[in-house]
């Protein structure tokens, strides 16, 4: 007998808040954006000059300076946000606990700087305290030390989903009894390196020239911008958070992800929530501004909910691109559940006429409360499917 | 070498290479005590240890036999300036 | 419950392309541990390693401008699709689990140091567009037609048992009814320079459960395992080579390099494995050890196999004395060593072992393979950091 699955609790670290799951109907409604100038390293000479980057200082507020020291900088953000999770949900013991870290580039500036020490000065300048930072799970292993959490701890890779896999994941543990309380979310940060190679390999906005920015199903769509951060969500068996009388911020109905050419996870996703395509009342989908991918997501959602489907928008344009925007996705997810209300994309400018289901913003469209659709796609890799509903809804 | 400049050379070790902050860095004596587990130690633990090690090789052109018991050394400061002009004395 | 069944085994391995040969090197005693030309190992302590040797790289069907990471994945998925006699409709469903830690990494380390020493080389770093992990996922999948559920897992050491059992989760669950799942890693100056730098390696072959043993020798390759629910195979026919009866993760959360010397997260690995199978642990014939040969490790592992099975009878060899530690690679080669045991009769020996170290309480088949029925066995895989997964397979 599959077992309910809930969200009890967020943590996110991100460029346009810090904080538990009160921070995010705020943010939300406030149609802030974290994407502007990258000031923490130097973009001269570099076609891109747009992040979504954490503020100065909001790390060092979130780790004491004893752990910050044995931790890498994207692991700080991985415990922090774990940490906010974990004390939005009053989670007391996390001995039996699973971790579920989804990233796309793990903690690539620690395995530059490991390579520069060598070829610096050889072998002297070897760091042995920097070598495990450059196996991608050293988020998941130094949290789980830090948590004293003795479960399963896995780090999930892939482009674009990671996030949304992550929770995926979470969700199948729960559902399939293997355990009772995962934490699962996704991480990435900004380093130099990474997004100089982004910008010559013309992988981020603006590619082809024109107006650097993040906009999804717009016809001046001229690619991602990318954004650093970590989101991760508390998900429980229902039966666990009743006993301990956790306050559930929505349910996890359902979750499915599938690849290769007609990658169609939508459909295994709703079978799972024992809901229907009629049932599903706005979408958060993972559209970020690179036209390719931005249409196949809406194939995918379209041969499931015909043209005229849910209201459909994205949180790239606030948070840029980035492993912890997936379960970001799910943590919005839960308000918009509850609250019926579904953040346009501001900078959306001129819709693709194609587009006719986005949520355009400035501003926050109504919508059912009710189950909705969180949407990851890769070209090429997963198409994800969580179903999220409100607690008390109709089993 | 003297003392005071082996003293000096370890707090930028312990800033450059530990990822200390300076000013804690700074801080520190000879009477500081270094491994976890001691009062008001700076926390170092066996993979700081390694670390710091490969550092005093570069750092002082010595070679520490892995082999040979270094805890007793490593202590303190005053314990590990001690070792090192001992043995750079014998180089 | 769902009953999961092995049916097609590929490998890549220090022994050369091909199960044939994987098998054949095993069974002969033969040690693949040489001195390391693949990349500069001037200055370091160890400068030896289990490479695949180049007339079988040079062998490999995949395009050379693909990833030294990427054609041993291609190699041996193909290769165990192959063996299960999957049609191509059969391949749409079937699920990928990728356990993967260098990934392209070879390769993105020779354009950075080029870079790095001034040799130049296109600034754009394509080179750098397959380093993630998820990049074999996504090439393995095309080439084959995989349409199901595609995962990357990052797990240091434990990577490959991983996705075995990930895989495992998978197939039980429903959400796909066979997977390819398995291991993938190569040589990379990373690695190999963090070992050495963290004095985990012997600078001669490795010799584990040797009372004279003084680290870990590093190698490569790549293995998976075609997995599938026991109805599904008898419904098309299949060659069944034994069943994956159980498998368990858990976490030290100790130190980032050091195991936890109770060795409490490898017990619960290993009973959560046998409890999963229903076996006690009377009937487990064999054990196939992680068996690193770190002083460290291996007193560990032995330890919490003597708290489980009680000291004796049990068999235990380390595959790592013949192959090396393959890194990511592990999990999935010693799996499909475990499974050919298992059909073959034949337990592989521990080589290089002249005396055992008397706190290991065991058989630990020194030097010469040992012809024995074996019904049941584990394979056990506890990596950097105390990620511990434990598989059980019966026959």
């Amino acid at each position: 007998m599959a077992s309910r699955v809930v969200v009890t609790g967020v943590g996110i670290v991100s460029g346009v808040c810090t904080g538990g799951a009160a921070a995010i109907g705020p943010v939300l409604e406030s149609g802030r954006s974290a994407v502007g100038r990258v000031t923490a390293f130097p973009t001269d000479g570099l076609p891109s000059h747009l992040a979504a980057e954490l503020p100065p200082g909001a790390l060092a507020a979130l780790v004491e300076p004893a752990e910050a020291r044995r931790l890498s900088r994207v692991s700080q953000m991985t415990l922090a946000a774990c940490r906010l999770a974990v004390d939005d949900a009053n989670l007391g013991d996390l001995s039996d606990a699973h971790l579920i870290v989804g990233t796309e580039f793990g903690d690539l500036r620690s395995t530059e700087e490991f390579a520069a020490g060598y070829l610096r000065r050889g072998a002297g300048g070897l760091s042995p305290l920097a070598f495990p930072n450059t196996v991608m799970n050293t988020m998941a292993a130094a949290s789980a030390i830090a948590l004293g959490l003795h479960g399963s701890s896995v780090t999930v890779n892939a482009r674009r989903v990671a996030g949304e896999l992550a929770v995926g994941r979470g969700a199948a543990l729960i559902a399939g009894g293997r355990a009772t309380a995962v934490l699962a979310g996704g991480v990435d940060e900004l380093s130099p390196l990474m997004f100089a190679v982004l910008a010559r390999l013309a992988a981020i906005s603006p590619r082809g020239g024109g107006e650097e920015g993040c906009r999804p199903f717009d016809r001046d769509a001229s690619g991602p911008v990318r954004g650093e951060g970590a989101t991760f969500l508390v998900l429980e068996s229902l039966e666990a958070a009743a006993a301990r009388g956790a306050r559930a911020l929505g349910e996890i109905r359902g979750a499915a992800w599938r690849s290769g050419a007609r990658a169609a996870a939508i459909p295994p996703a709703l079978e799972a929530a024992g809901l229907a395509p009629g049932d599903i009342g706005w979408i958060y989908g993972s559209a970020a501004g690179d036209p390719a991918q931005d249409a196949a997501a809406l194939r995918s959602i379209r041969r499931v909910f015909g043209d005229a489907g849910p209201a459909t928008t994205s949180l790239a344009p606030v948070a840029g691109e980035h492993a912890g925007l997936g379960a970001f996705g799910v943590a919005a997810a839960t308000w918009t559940a509850r609250a019926g209300r579904l953040p346009g994309i501001a900078s959306l400018r001129r819709p693709r006429p194609a587009a006719r289901e986005v949520a355009a913003g400035p501003g926050v469209h109504r919508v059912p409360v009710g189950p909705g659709l969180v949407h990851g796609v890769c070209r090429g890799g997963d198409d994800v499917a969580l179903i999220v509903a409100p607690m008390g809804d109709a089993a | 070498m003297e003392n005071k400049e082996v003293l000096d050379e370890l707090k930028t070790i312990l800033v450059e290479r530990l990822k200390f902050d300076p000013r804690r860095a700074a801080d520190t004596g000879f009477e500081t005590a270094l491994p976890k587990g001691l009062d008001g130690s700076l926390g170092l633990d066996s993979l700081d240890f390694i670390e710091m090690s490969i550092a005093i090789e570069e750092r002082f052109g010595l070679v520490l036999d892995e082999r040979e018991d270094l805890a007793p050394h490593f202590e303190s400061f005053n314990t590990l300036v001690r070792y090192i002009t001992a043995r750079m004395a014998r180089e | 419950m769902t009953r999961v069944v092995v049916t097609g085994l590929g490998a890549v391995s220090p022994f050369g392309a091909g199960v044939k040969a994987f098998w054949e090197g095993l069974a002969s005693a033969r040690c693949a541990i040489e001195p390391l030309t693949l990349i500069e190992t001037e200055g370091f302590r160890a400068r030896i390693a289990a490479a695949v040797p180049a007339a079988a790289v040079d062998r490999l069907a995949a395009s050379r401008r693909r990833s030294r990471a990427d054609r041993f994945g291609l190699a041996a998925a193909a290769e165990a699709v192959e063996d299960a006699g999957l049609s191509r409709a059969e391949l749409a469903g079937t699920a990928l689990v990728v356990g993967a830690v260098g990934g392209g990494m070879l390769e993105a380390e020779a354009w950075y140091w080029a870079r790095a020493r001034g040799h130049g080389g296109p600034d754009g770093g394509a080179g750098l567009a397959t380093v993630l992990p998820c990049a074999h996922a996504d090439v393995i999948g095309r080439r084959l037609g995989l349409g199901g559920p595609r995962e990357t897992v990052v797990m240091a050491c434990s990577s490959g048992a991983a996705a075995l059992a990930m895989a495992a989760d998978l197939i039980e669950s429903g959400a796909a009814p066979r997977a390819v799942a398995g291991g993938v890693d190569t040589i990379t100056r990373v690695c190999y320079m963090g070992f050495n730098a963290l004095r985990l390696l012997d600078p001669e072959p490795c010799r584990p459960f040797d009372r004279d043993r003084r680290g870990m020798t590093i190698g490569e390759g790549a293995a998976f395992l075609v997995l599938e629910s026991y109805a599904d195979a008898r419904a098309r026919g299949a060659r069944i080579y034994a069943e994956l009866a159980g498998h368990a993760m858990t976490t030290d959360a100790y130190h980032v390099t050091a195991p936890d010397p109770e060795g409490s997260g490898m017990i619960a690995a290993i009973r959560g494995a046998l409890d999963r199978a229903r076996l006690t642990p009377a009937a487990v014939d064999y054990a196939n050890a992680h068996g690193t040969g770190t002083p460290q490790n291996d007193r560990i592992e032995a330890r919490a196999l003597a708290r489980v099975f009680g000291e004796g009878r049990l068999l235990v060899s380390s595959n790592k004395s013949q192959i090396g530690h393959t890194m990511a690679a592990a999990g999935g080669l010693e799996a499909a060593a475990t499974v050919l045991t298992l059909t073959q009769g034949v337990v592989p020996a521990t080589v290089n072992l002249t005396s055992v170290d008397p706190e290991v309480p065991f058989d630990c088949v020194p030097r010469v393979p040992r012809a024995a029925p074996v019904h049941a066995a584990i394979s056990n895989s506890f990596g950097f950091g105390g990620q511990n997964v434990t598989l059980a397979f019966t026959r």
